[in-house]
């Protein structure tokens, strides 16, 4: 049988969608003109599918993926039961009702209370020491936690490196302060740097600055307060970019999971190195990285919009409803999943102080967008209007 | 569309124990749906999310108690492909690929995978020449058109279209092979599909 070489490159480049139109019914033409043709392109076709998913067959995660379908199952069922349970309480309510009527000098009715089960995070946070031992901080009472003859105070929501009762440390050790999902935690540094650790962050720090920089390594979202030391540079490394300050005000956002990753000046000055890169930072600017691309630009922005988590307030600007998502989820401990790919990209702009219950932001945010929130336990339904 | 025998052992599992048996149909069946899914709609996560919609629906519901399974594969498929196609619809987005004949080689293709094939396949792709081998790399695993992969590889548009005829030639040859030991433990199913 012959085919020649144009023939063959044709349908490969058919298959792999990268044919023009005309090209398209060249081919059409081609394989309708005879049986020998088509058992060709059938072979070919099956080659072509065999090799594309042998290849792909690994970049699909099982494990995870299971873990979703349980998961997904789990949701639906229990809409299903909160469903039936609300018409047993309707049944219940109507029973009560006609008790009421018949027996008018009964007892009281109980008071159903219907209360969501999604609460708004708070000072929360696991300290890892350098032994690796594991403390648990947000206790209401403080106390001090020793790590090498070196106490740290732990108060309700921060704890404190910056006193000065401290032995000189040879060589220097590490804490880590892991704050979990729907967690805000404060920390003093050895130098007296104040650093507010937002949901689902980790900062990794010497208990005690040496050398000639004060290193520290960040992977989720934390707003630093450095106090001033023109001779020892302080350094936020993250997976992408590290920041260097004498001595200033600043936002970083590095989540793994993250499209982007944000430094946003409020004073003083920064400068933002990744790679060849390299960026002086000035008052309510912001660096902005794509963490695939590592496509970057410096804007002017409103710089409460991206530092007000820490006084408490959720603050939006013309933010996408996909990137509120991840922002609320982190704080409230709950997943959104958006019925239609569309609705993630509708856009929110308002604030709110983010210890109220989630159900009167999701309020506003309803009475404001074109969209309908469904809450069922963790999991939040995004519907169209 | 072709059948394997272990499907009828999925189903008796499914009809004693139900979660064991979604459990087994998972891993028969979960990578290769995704993967055909994929081919149906240009987007990996969304291809993903579709099938696992897929399965919750099959585990809550009683279509597999009623199929046979001589069906299954073939109801399988016609459901991924109907959820792709209608998640296509309602996103306004054209349909990228038409199809040339009534027997969906994708579907077919997806549904024979196995582990063993797919060791095959990369085995021979691993020894094929490095720049070939890269070729398939970015065409096949990457779906990138033609230009990209002659811009990345730096090479020409005419060396790509040729590295990609030999690949794909060595590819065939060892599936030609492949295919008829596939044959041997396989049935051709009868034509009805059962649908939803």
């Amino acid at each position: 049988m012959a085919i020649s070489d144009y023939i063959e490159d044709l349908i490969y480049r058919v298959l792999a969608g990268d044919a023009s139109e005309e090209e398209r019914q060249v081919f059409e033409e081609w394989v309708r003109e005879n049986e020998e043709h088509r058992l060709f392109f059938r072979e070919v076709e099956r080659a072509w599918y065999t090799g594309k998913y042998s290849v792909k067959w690994r970049n699909v995660e099982e494990s995870a993926a299971w873990q979703a379908v349980e998961h997904k199952r789990e949701s639906r069922r229990r809409k299903r039961i909160i469903r039936i349970g609300w018409s047993v309480a309707a049944a219940i309510v109507l029973l009560l009702g006609m008790t009421w009527v018949f027996f008018p000098s009964g007892k009281k009715t109980p008071v159903v209370a219907v209360q969501s089960v999604v609460k708004p995070g708070g000072a929360k946070a696991v300290l890892v020491l350098s032994t690796g031992v594991q403390v648990v901080l947000g206790s209401e009472r403080a106390d001090t936690i020793q790590e090498k003859g070196f106490s740290i105070l732990n108060v309700a929501d921060y704890i404190d490196y910056s006193r000065k009762d401290s032995v000189a440390l040879g060589r220097p050790v590490y804490n880590e302060l892991r704050v979990p999902t729907g967690g805000e935690f404060r920390l003093v540094l050895a130098d007296g740097t104040v650093v507010y650790m937002n949901s689902e962050s980790r900062l990794k720090y010497p208990v005690r600055f040496t050398g000639d920089e004060r290193l520290v390594e960040l992977e989720g979202e934390a707003y630093f307060d450095v106090s001033r030391d023109e001779v020892h540079p302080f350094v936020v490394r993250t997976e992408r970019l590290d920041v260097t300050v004498l001595g200033t005000g600043f936002n970083v956002m590095a989540y793994k999971k993250g499209a982007r990753t944000e430094v946003t000046l409020v004073s003083g000055s920064v400068d933002v190195t990744s790679g060849k890169i390299s960026e002086v930072l000035t008052p309510n600017h912001q660096f902005v990285m794509n963490n695939e691309s590592r496509e970057y630009e410096v804007k002017t922005v409103n710089v409460d919009t991206y530092v007000d988590w820490k006084n408490g307030i959720l603050n939006f600007d013309a933010m996408p409803l996909d990137e509120l998502a991840d922002k609320l989820g982190r704080w409230y401990e709950v997943s959104f999943f958006f019925s239609k790919e569309s609705l993630k990209q509708l856009k929110f702009t308002g604030a709110f102080r983010k210890y109220n219950d989630i159900d009167y932001i999701l309020f506003l945010i309803e009475s404001t967008t074109n969209v309908t929130f469904k809450v069922n336990g963790n999991v939040i339904t995004v519907n169209e209007k | 569309m072709l059948m394997r025998k272990d499907d009828r052992d999925i189903l008796d599992r499914f009809i004693k124990n139900r979660k064991e048996g979604i459990r087994m149909l998972f891993d028969r069946y979960y990578r290769p749906l995704v993967l055909y899914a994929g081919t149906l709609i240009s987007d990996d996560t969304m291809a993903e999310d579709l099938v696992q919609e897929f399965f919750v629906r099959l585990w809550e519901d009683d279509y597999l108690e009623r199929i046979r399974s001589k069906a299954l594969s073939s109801y399988l498929f016609s459901s991924v492909r109907n959820s792709c196609y209608t998640y296509l619809h309602k996103n306004d987005v054209l349909r990228a690929r038409v199809d040339y004949m009534s027997v969906d080689v994708a579907a077919d293709s997806a549904a024979l995978l196995s582990q063993e094939i797919v060791d095959r396949v990369n085995a021979v792709i691993a020894r094929m020449p490095e720049q070939t081998g890269r070729v398939l790399n970015c065409v096949l695993m990457r779906d990138m058109k033609y230009q990209d992969t002659a811009d990345e590889l730096q090479v020409s548009l005419n060396t790509v279209k040729t590295l990609m005829r030999n690949g794909m030639r060595v590819l065939r040859e060892e599936l030609r092979g492949e295919q008829e030991l596939i044959m041997l433990f396989i049935v051709i199913a009868s034509p009805e599909v059962t649908q939803e």
